[in-house]
């Protein structure tokens, strides 16, 4: 039995897999919660997609797409923090009309470079087996960067997140807050763009965090909750793809949801019988 | 001895876009009062909490505050189902002083837990703020500023909607914060309350109609002045005319 979880170790490939899906779950998890708490699931879907052409750069010029996709997708969370800041165009627009430029850019520039268009896939969706050192050791210091940071403005973050208002009303610069946590959701996104791709990024933003959310009350136990199940999603989720040979960022993601609903329908349940059984 | 002002406002004015919210105001706020801010809907009440709280910019005048300023909003927040506790919210007050980066401090944590006791909700502390009624959460809100241990204590129409232990909560705290030489600005609709608690009204409708000891300031013309005939005189008391009736 124990060989099915040692087996798959002996593969370098399939270590560095590990600790980037681990890495992927415990940024994700993190940001995620406030992802979830301030309803950023748009925004957050929107840098997940606006990093595509840092990572198409980055990709034909030989240099890591971590970093392509860090520098794109830093100066797209600013783009939309600044064109939503005066009041004629209202945030929601100004992420539709950045992220979709930026979408068109990445598609206009992978078309252009007809030698990576067999590649896209592999920007799209990640590729778990290509994760190179550099790769590692860059998602590493991301994630380090972004829990840190969270970890040290959670007290602020949480107040403008809970009561803007109040914290204008404290003097805390509330707009450069704002751009503090785009940025660090675009670490996170950028942590996870080797294991699970652009495309499903979003997922283990909002999942875990999700899950974590019914779990319990408390906005630290939250996020602890989310980074752990974000990170056992990764790791159960690689696993299956190992055996069943299937997408890794797919089985990732599938496993994380698999553990929302479990958890929605027990509880769902359980107060089912509460609200019957009196 | 005639003491310092807790707060000066002089020839204030406001405008967002081309309309005047509050035009030409000039006060001067005592210490140790409890000030009711009273007018119609649109009279400018918040804008001008705001122009003392210093988050609005006045477009003409100036406005001078000596100490610090704690804020009541008028609506709350929105993210009531945030995973927070009563006691995560009154502590917020103290994370201006506990500064960047650092966790409050066991003192701070007391002081968010006195200041909840002392409203009658030290049993519901821990409790994540979106279970609480709302007269509940109004006391968590206060109890917020309160931790603030600010100087100027502005109240943005904290009673609206508010149950009987809350406004009996109220009241006692006003009470202690006047005999501290605090001041308070609490907005209201509700002439009775200004009437009972207050020390001074100022009753506002876009200028300052009348400001003075409530007998004075909340008379007949006056009221007439600031919200144009719709007050009723009820057997000796003044009441506001519910919307579409109008007073002969």
């Amino acid at each position: 039995m124990l060989h099915y979880l040692t087996d798959p170790l002996q593969f370098t490939f399939m270590q560095r897999a590990l600790v980037a899906v681990v890495l992927t779950g415990l940024a994700c998890g993190v940001l995620g919660s406030y992802v979830v708490l301030r309803g950023l699931a748009f925004i957050g879907d929107a840098l997940t997609h606006a990093v595509f052409p840092g990572v198409v750069i980055a990709f034909a010029a030989g240099q890591s797409v971590l970093l392509g996709a860090l520098a794109v997708g830093l100066v797209t969370a600013a783009g939309i923090a600044v064109l939503s800041r005066g009041r004629r165009v209202s945030e929601d627009t100004a992420i539709g009309i950045l992220f979709a430029a930026m979408f068109a850019l990445g598609v206009v520039l992978v078309s252009s470079l007809a030698a990576y268009q067999k590649d896209v896939a592999e920007l799209l969706f990640g590729n778990i087996l290509g994760v190179s050192r550099t790769d590692l050791v860059l998602a590493a210091v991301a994630t380090v960067v972004a829990v840190g940071a969270i970890a040290l403005l959670n007290k602020e973050l949480a107040l403008v997140a809970f009561d803007r208002e109040m914290a204008e009303a404290m003097r805390y610069p509330v707009f450069v807050l704002d751009l503090v946590l785009l940025g660090l959701i675009t670490l996170a996104i950028v942590v996870s763009l080797r294991a699970i791709g652009n495309i499903l990024v979003l997922a283990m933003l909002v999942t875990p965090a999700a899950t974590a959310r019914l779990l319990t009350d408390r906005l630290a136990t939250m996020q602890v909750a989310a980074a752990g199940i974000g990170a056992a999603s990764g790791i159960v989720g690689l696993y299956i793809s190992f055996w069943w040979n299937v997408a890794s960022g797919g089985a990732v993601v599938l496993t994380a949801t698999a553990v929302f609903f479990a958890v929605f329908l027990t509880q769902s349940a359980v107060g089912g019988m509460r609200t019957s059984g009196g | 001895m005639e003491q310092q002002p807790r707060a000066i406002v002089e020839g204030l004015s406001i405008a967002f876009g081309d309309r005047l919210a509050v035009e030409d105001v000039s006060l001067s706020l005592p210490r140790g009062a409890v000030i009711g801010l009273i007018g119609p809907n649109g009279a400018g009440k918040t804008t001008l909490l705001r122009a003392l709280l210093g988050t609005v910019r006045p477009t003409a005048g100036t406005v001078w505050v000596d100490g610090t300023s704690g804020f009541v909003p008028q609506l709350g927040p929105r993210g009531w189902d945030f995973p927070l506790s009563a006691g995560d919210v009154a502590l917020q007050g103290a994370y201006r002083s506990a500064g960047w980066l650092r966790r409050p401090s066991h003192a701070d944590r007391d002081r968010a837990r006195t200041a909840l006791a002392s409203e009658g909700m030290g049993q519901h502390a821990g409790r994540q703020v979106g279970q609480l009624s709302g007269g509940q959460r109004q006391r968590v809100l206060l109890a917020r500023a309160l931790v603030q241990e600010a100087d100027l204590l502005l109240l943005d129409e904290p009673l609206s909607g508010a149950d009987a232990p809350t406004e009996a909560a109220f009241s006692d705290i006003l009470g202690r914060l006047r005999g501290d030489g605090r001041t308070v600005v609490v907005s209201s609709h509700d002439l009775a309350w200004a009437s009972a608690r207050c020390d001074i009204v100022c009753l506002l409708a876009g200028r300052v109609v009348a400001f003075g000891p409530p007998a004075e300031a909340l008379d007949a013309t006056c009221l007439a002045k600031a919200y144009g005939g719709q007050v009723v005189d009820v057997g000796g008391v003044l009441v506001l005319a519910p919307e579409g009736h109008h007073a002969h």
